[in-house]
């Protein structure tokens, strides 16, 4: 039940979400990856692979323009 | 006293739901479905206004106009765009209002922000908007006016066009892929998160900066109405419309593109194509009328695929295309500045370079109106059947998504 944090700020489509593809891959079930973006077609494609993927996920508005996207590894 | 709380009660639901609606159009991002067909819609209805969407040819302009006020003598690039003040040219203006259309919407949902990048986001950024200058003047134009626009307006130069623009994307997303794979051996696992992260509650002051936002292009609209210009105020607040559509649904033509082949996934790419299938009926129906017959028809030939294909990997190095990064730089991207600036320098210099404008010389095929050579059925047939093969390719690319995994 590790958290790790991946830090994709300043990061442009489509980098964030092959980076969080990358590290779901390394993750164990039950664990959180928390993946920070700014870009604001990050906060829409990474939630939405994560769901499709059947993650549990959350999106935290951290201040204007930028995101934590909270993914829960569940399988 | 019955009929006082029923008042009440509707009051109290029209309010619920008017704060629904604004919540879902200003705060949450739009379905992808719901911008692609805002986007052809609006886009027939500024054809029949005046001209459809297409944004690099008056960049191409500022750049030029930059050479002459630095003293070096040129021309615009592309003979409908002669150089001139932004303020008094009407297709510059429709920039401006994608720009503010993005910045204002981007305020009003909370999400603008100055983005700072290191180097390597730069040099993309620098090198894209090069490649995507170049690229401009050889297809012509660019991916929106030049594929998504010219398709639907039956030019040759459109479906041409896409299998450059689809080579160049897939070559651009190995390039990001290979620099990702470097990124990845840096990452710090060990970095775990303190606590859960803090979420600001504060009361944003942007949702009202970008309500000044609107206002003020409506007031710079009615000015140009008012001095006897009133194509230029209308085609800015269509601008206006396309940077609020294009950055509420997040559309991305550059995404369009890049996904097919680097991750198989074409989901993007299929609600474009339906956005040009219902776009097509209303520009041929327009055309058929006599209207325009000529409009956002371009040069075909081998330079349709050759531009594209360059034009492709600029617009993935820079993070979208023409139109994307006008998008993005109201969202507050610097990249997206910087491949403005490099991208309209190098379209700008074009003329300095080649010696002739678009369409002119030995390098251009002559422009190829689908209708003339092959009828309104034919040409009907033609791009419709371009748009289901485009559909059928998408589906055999995924398709081996499957086989692999």
């Amino acid at each position: 039940m590790a958290e790790y944090v991946l830090d994709a700020l300043g990061e442009a489509c489509p980098v964030p979400l092959i980076r969080t593809e990358k590290k779901m891959k390394e993750l164990k079930v039950g664990d959180i990856l928390i993946v920070q973006v700014d870009h604001s077609c990050a906060m829409k494609n990474v939630p939405e692979w994560a769901r499709k993927q059947g993650y549990n996920v959350e999106l935290e508005e951290v201040e204007e323009g930028r995101w934590d996207i909270i993914i829960e590894k569940t399988k | 006293m019955v009929e006082k709380t029923d008042t009440a009660s509707r009051l109290a639901y029209a309010g619920q739901s008017l704060k629904g609606v604004w919540s879902q159009l200003f705060r949450q991002p739009w379905p992808l479905g719901v911008g692609v067909m805002a986007m052809a819609i609006t886009n027939l209805f500024m054809f029949m206004y005046a001209r459809a969407l297409g944004v690099f040819p008056q960049m191409a302009m500022w750049g030029s106009g930059l050479y002459n006020l630095l003293g070096l003598k040129t021309e615009s690039p592309f003979a409908p765009f002669p150089v001139q003040p932004l303020y008094r040219d009407m297709h510059s203006l429709l920039n401006v209002g994608i720009i503010l259309g993005a910045l204002g919407s981007a305020l009003l949902a909370r999400e603008f922000k100055l983005r700072r990048e290191d180097g390597v986001g730069y040099l993309l950024g620098a090198v894209g908007g090069i490649l995507m200058g170049i690229g401009t003047v050889l297809i012509p134009p660019c991916n929106v006016g030049g594929f998504w626009v010219a398709t639907m307006a039956l030019s040759l130069s459109g479906p041409l066009s896409a299998v450059g623009l689809l080579l160049g994307a897939y070559v651009g997303g190995r390039i990001l892929q290979g620099h990702i794979r470097k990124a990845v051996l840096e990452i710090d696992f060990g970095r775990a998160a303190v606590g859960p992260p803090v979420r600001r509650q504060s009361e944003s002051s942007q949702p009202i900066r970008g309500i000044l936002i609107f206002l003020l292009v409506l007031a710079l609209a009615l000015i140009y109405y008012l001095a006897g210009m009133p194509k230029h105020g209308g085609l800015l607040l269509f601008g206006l419309l396309f940077g609020l559509i294009v950055q509420r649904s997040r559309l991305c033509f550059a995404a369009a593109f890049r996904e097919i082949l680097t991750t198989r996934d074409g989901v993007v790419m299929k609600w474009v194509l339906l956005s040009m299938a219902v776009g097509t009926l209303g520009f041929t129906l327009l055309k058929a009328q006599g209207y325009q017959p000529q409009h956002m028809v371009f040069p075909a030939g081998w330079h349709n695929i050759a531009g594209g294909f360059v034009f492709g990997i600029g617009m993935v190095l820079a993070g979208g295309c023409g139109l994307g990064i006008l998008v993005r730089s109201g969202e507050g991207y610097t990249r997206s500045w910087l491949a403005i600036i490099t991208g309209m320098l190098t379209a700008g210099a074009w003329v300095h370079v080649y010696g002739h404008r678009v369409g002119e010389g030995w390098l251009y095929g002559r422009p190829v109106y689908l209708p003339e050579v092959l009828g309104w059925g034919g040409a009907l047939v033609f791009v419709y059947g371009f748009l289901l093969l485009f559909y059928l390719f998408i589906l055999w690319v995924e398709g081996g998504k499957h086989e692999r995994a």
